[in-house]
């Protein structure tokens, strides 16, 4: 059973500054909440929709989306100042698009403003979830709440690329092979993103690869659905030269 | 391929306002089924059918016929403790109870149709159809399945997770909630293997079910 321990509200962004010379890799950014309170929302990632809190999970502080008290249709508390916070004078178009996906729980990475190129990854475990068990990478998120999501669904054992434009969701392409994982078991997913090339890895192995239309550019974050219960550690975003 | 005996008394019914609670608070070394409990709440809550807010009023009717829910204006009002003990062969479904399910099965081969959710059938209807489906295992499958889409609101929580759990273990999975119990060389009552069990209560806290201690007190007692 996940934990709660004593607050220490310390914001943890660690950049660790690897260069890699002649490289086409950049800086590895890792997004961590290990100063942060268990039990409160996590400092450095800003949840948008859905209960986002900082768990302990056998001695480390990992993010948990808490799908316990999800209700349809209802966007994190905060929302608006959340909003105006990350868009500034766009936020409404982004509340109102935000609301309209309020069936999927996100939180967005604070620090990375504009993801391009590279790499995202992002160690999960999923922990229940009686409608909905879900782990995913949030990236290209719009001023105007459009995004993209590659997501594993443990109800259906599957990878799939999703783009949510002006209130739709709309599959985009799913990985062709199943993978029945285990509650309770670390996984990793990733996405490598080169100009309008996707491909999403579990576990290290490619298992999904697409042509978006255009270019990513955009925030980045976590993404989850309904009442999943999934805990996300090590969220790390490895920018690309251009 | 293990099946569910007498479901409908093997999930326990504790009865809501008004019924007696002795399940569990006469049982010695169980501790008394706490009312105030979110979890009971959640249930309660769930199953409130006063506002008589449900659409399709002859459906609801019928299925609660079948399952042989208006026999006894107690049964199926209470709230599940979140056990089933797995070990023999349920009773054929005869008579309205075979013609229920065979109705609900071509009901949900049919893609566009109406699954009767607490909206169309209310709480009493919806508990009528989990009955149904414990009967009849090809039932359960696109039950669970249909279910599960209709989300929390529709659907309660704790009978997907018992129906869930029942069709993993049928299946020789590892189940999620522990809410199938089978009995141990000694003679004791244990969960079937259980995927993840570290986090087991948290799942059933979410499903809106009691702790797995006082499941299987409680079964223990029976």
């Amino acid at each position: 059973m996940t934990s709660r321990r004593i607050p220490n509200a310390i914001v943890l962004i660690a950049l660790t500054l690897v260069t890699n010379v002649g490289s086409a890799q950049m800086h590895p950014i890792r997004v961590d909440v290990a100063r942060d309170r268990v039990g409160a929302e996590p400092s450095t990632f800003i949840p948008m929709v859905g209960n986002w809190v900082v768990a302990d999970e056998e001695g480390k502080e990992v993010v948990m989306v808490d799908g316990r008290e999800w209700k349809r249709g209802q966007p994190a508390g905060g929302l608006a100042d959340k909003a105006r916070a990350i868009y500034g004078a766009k936020h409404e178009e982004f509340i109102d698009n935000v609301k309209a996906f309020a069936y999927f729980p996100i939180a967005v990475a604070k620090g990375i403003d504009d993801f391009q190129n590279g790499e995202i990854s992002v160690r999960f475990m999923m922990v229940g979830g009686t409608l909905d068990r879900c782990a995913g990478i949030l990236f290209n998120v719009k001023p105007n709440g459009d995004y993209l999501t590659v997501r594993f669904n443990g109800t259906e054992d599957n990878v799939v690329l999703w783009t949510f434009n002006e209130g739709k969701r709309s599959f985009v392409k799913r990985a062709p092979e199943n993978f029945p994982l285990e509650l309770g078991t670390w996984h990793e997913l990733k996405i490598a993103v080169h100009g309008t090339q996707l491909t999403a890895f579990l576990d290290g192995k490619s298992v999904l690869d697409f042509t978006l239309k255009e270019p990513v550019s955009g925030k980045i974050g976590l993404w989850s659905k309904t009442d999943s219960m999934t805990e996300f550690t090590d969220f790390t975003v490895t920018p690309a030269v251009k | 391929m293990p099946s569910v005996r007498s479901l409908a008394a093997a999930a326990l019914v504790a009865g809501f306002a008004g019924a007696p609670l002795h399940a569990q608070s006469s049982a010695g070394r169980c501790s008394p089924l706490d009312t105030t409990a979110k979890w009971y709440a959640k249930q309660r809550q769930w199953t409130d059918d006063s506002k008589h807010a449900w659409s399709n009023d002859s459906l609801r009717t019928a299925l609660i016929h079948a399952a042989g829910l208006d026999a006894d204006p107690n049964a199926g009002a209470g709230a599940l403790l979140g056990y089933e003990i797995v070990g023999t062969t349920p009773d054929a479904p005869q008579g309205d109870a075979a013609a229920a399910i065979a109705s609900l099965r071509t009901l949900a081969q049919n893609r566009g149709s109406t699954w009767p959710t607490k909206s169309v059938v209310g709480a009493q209807g919806v508990r009528a159809v989990w009955l149904l489906a414990s009967r009849d295992s090809a039932l359960a499958r696109v039950a669970l399945h249909r279910m599960m889409e209709a989300g929390p609101e529709e659907s309660p929580p704790a009978a997907v997770a018992i129906l869930e759990d029942r069709l993993r273990i049928a299946n020789g999975r590892k189940q999620l909630y522990a809410t199938q119990l089978v009995r141990s060389a000694d003679g004791r009552l244990e969960p079937a293997p259980v995927e993840d069990a570290k986090h087991v209560d948290l799942r059933r806290d979410a499903a809106g079910l009691p702790p797995l201690a006082q499941a299987i007190c409680a079964a223990a007692k029976r």
